[in-house]
């Protein structure tokens, strides 16, 4: 045990707010070209709940942004499990669920924030960040009023609205990013360094939705690299030790 | 969610086959070759299922099976094995063990398919609005008049000038002549669309508004879609899930960004990295 890392709680911690628990989370790359395993992450616990934030931190290559991939599937788990309450109240492993109900979880209720925007490079920042709500059916002209405010809310200006965000700065982008996030009021949010490249006064904005999302009741895993940050959002800390690279892995290919 | 295709251990050989075409072949064995009686396997006991409204990416590379899948399943080729089960508003078709009248109603009434080549999916020597209207006759809409404007809906949607609805679809480019495919597939409103290769070989422009057109048809009906692709960035634009095919067979099924990201196969890893 004295490898893993710890989650500190803060006093009476609330256990039925509980809606993801990942219990020894693991994750190896297996190079088939190069008969190579590539360790991620190693037996992560880390809890979430609602209307609170976890932030994970720890070394570069400890494993942070992959935690994030695994509970999104974007990655396969090697081992473990990633228990999730769903908004009709039952208990999903998002390690093994099937694709469609990751899916229908992603639609619905799953966002996540990397830290670089994939969009057309024809598309409008308005549509980018309307695009989660076009997908669970909301009415286009709605959307577009429900993006609007995000992207009022993030600082961006609306001159920039009818333009894609491939043209833009990486401040201007990452706030964009962040607003079609927290568009559909997810009950899970993951962010991946979601201020790494914005300036103090969008952080300001950023950390302000962070905290409206915690309100309406949003479940928040985040990575963060500023102290400050965390202190002033995370009410959970998981700190994920540094990469074992000297420990030989005995490769045994993949399940 | 409700489940619109049920694929089992498709199966096509050509040459006679023997006991042995399945188990000489496939990804593991590097070959479709059936080492004991020369045959070709083209798809070896493939699998998978398709839900309503969602798009699956099948990707490969040439002779990899995939466009063969995708033919069997609109009948232009008869499978050697398996079967396929179609659900549609309760009814349950068997679409190997339907008569070929019946498979021909499913596919004029049910199913829609863009080729590769123009040249297979138009009649060049009728016009572009008369290849759209022969579909909807097929569908019995008889009326002249709602024929020719139904046409000229279609053609006008996927952005082909109406005007020219009565040249002949040779006289078009290549990336208008996949449009008025893709009209000529939409116009009876067909459930389930197979898209074989759509953007291929066409410029970077032709593609993107080929490509556009698609999520836009994807966002405006509950349309469900097989793409056929060896192109990685079709897939992560147009399919949620995509299935990667070798030597006829299914190597990795999953969601499109975990394929595209943490591969599991062999196959699929110098794919991904072989990527530009």
């Amino acid at each position: 045990m004295s490898a893993r890392q710890k989650q500190t709680y803060p006093n009476g911690v609330d256990e039925n707010l509980l809606i993801l628990r990942t219990i020894r989370l693991s994750k190896q790359f297996w190079l088939h070209e190069r008969e190579l395993s590539i360790p991620s992450a190693y037996d992560v616990d880390l809890s979430v709940y609602k209307g609170n934030l976890t932030a994970i931190t720890g070394a570069s290559g400890a494993g942070k942004s992959t935690v994030l991939k695994c509970i999104y599937r974007t990655y396969l788990a090697t081992s473990g499990s990633i228990i999730y309450l769903n908004g009709g109240g039952e208990w999903v492993d998002l390690a093994i669920a099937p694709e469609h109900t990751i899916i229908e979880l992603r639609r619905r209720e799953l966002s996540f924030v990397t830290q670089f925007l994939h969009c057309l490079p024809r598309q409008a920042s308005i549509d980018v960040v309307a695009q989660p709500l076009y997908e669970q059916g909301v009415a286009r002209a709605e959307a577009r009023i429900a993006a609007a405010e995000v992207l009022t809310k993030m600082n961006v200006p609306e001159r920039l609205w009818s333009v894609s965000p491939a043209t833009f700065s990486g401040g201007e982008r990452q706030r964009v990013n962040l607003a079609r996030g927290l568009v559909t009021r997810p009950r899970l949010l993951l962010l991946d360094e979601p201020t790494a490249s914005l300036d103090a006064e969008s952080t300001a904005r950023a950390v302000e939705l962070i905290q409206e999302a915690k309100r309406s009741g949003s479940g928040i895993a985040a990575i963060f690299h500023d102290a400050k940050l965390i202190e002033k959002l995370a009410e959970h800390v998981v700190v994920l030790p540094a990469a074992q690279k000297s420990e030989p892995l005995v490769c045994t290919g993949r399940l | 969610m409700n489940k619109v295709l049920e694929v089992s251990a498709l199966t096509r050989i050509y040459g006679r086959g023997c006991e042995e075409c399945l188990l000489v072949t496939g990804a593991d064995r590097a070959t479709n070759l059936c080492s004991r009686c020369g045959s070709v396997v083209a798809a070896n006991a493939a699998s998978f299922e398709l839900f309503e409204g969602e798009t699956l990416g099948i990707m490969g590379e040439s002779g990899s099976g995939k466009s063969t899948l995708v033919k069997m399943l609109y009948f232009d080729e008869q499978p050697t094995a398996g079967s396929a089960t179609y659900f549609d508003q309760g009814n349950t078709y068997d679409l190997f063990r339907l008569n070929s009248a019946r498979q021909r109603w499913i596919r004029n009434h049910k199913f829609g398919m863009v080729y590769q080549n123009a040249h297979v999916g138009l009649n060049f020597e009728v016009s572009a609005g008369g290849n759209i209207a022969e579909r909807l006759l097929m569908c019995d809409q008889l009326d002249y008049g709602q024929v020719r404007q139904r046409a000229r809906e279609l053609l006008k949607r996927t952005d082909v000038f109406p005007e020219r609805m009565d040249e002949s679809p040779r006289s078009f480019s290549g990336g208008m002549q996949q449009r008025v495919q893709i009209a000529r597939a939409l116009a009876t409103n067909p459930p389930l669309l197979f898209l074989d290769e759509v953007t291929t070989g066409l410029d970077l422009t032709v593609q993107a508004k080929i490509l556009d057109l698609i999520l836009e048809i994807q966002q405006q009906h509950r349309i469900s879609m097989i793409v056929v692709t060896h192109d990685l960035g079709v897939v992560r634009l147009l399919a949620s899930r995509t299935i990667v095919m070798k030597f006829g067979q299914v190597v990795e099924m999953g969601l499109t960004d975990q394929i595209l990201e943490d591969p599991q196969h062999a196959y699929t890893q110098s794919l991904v990295s072989s990527a530009l």
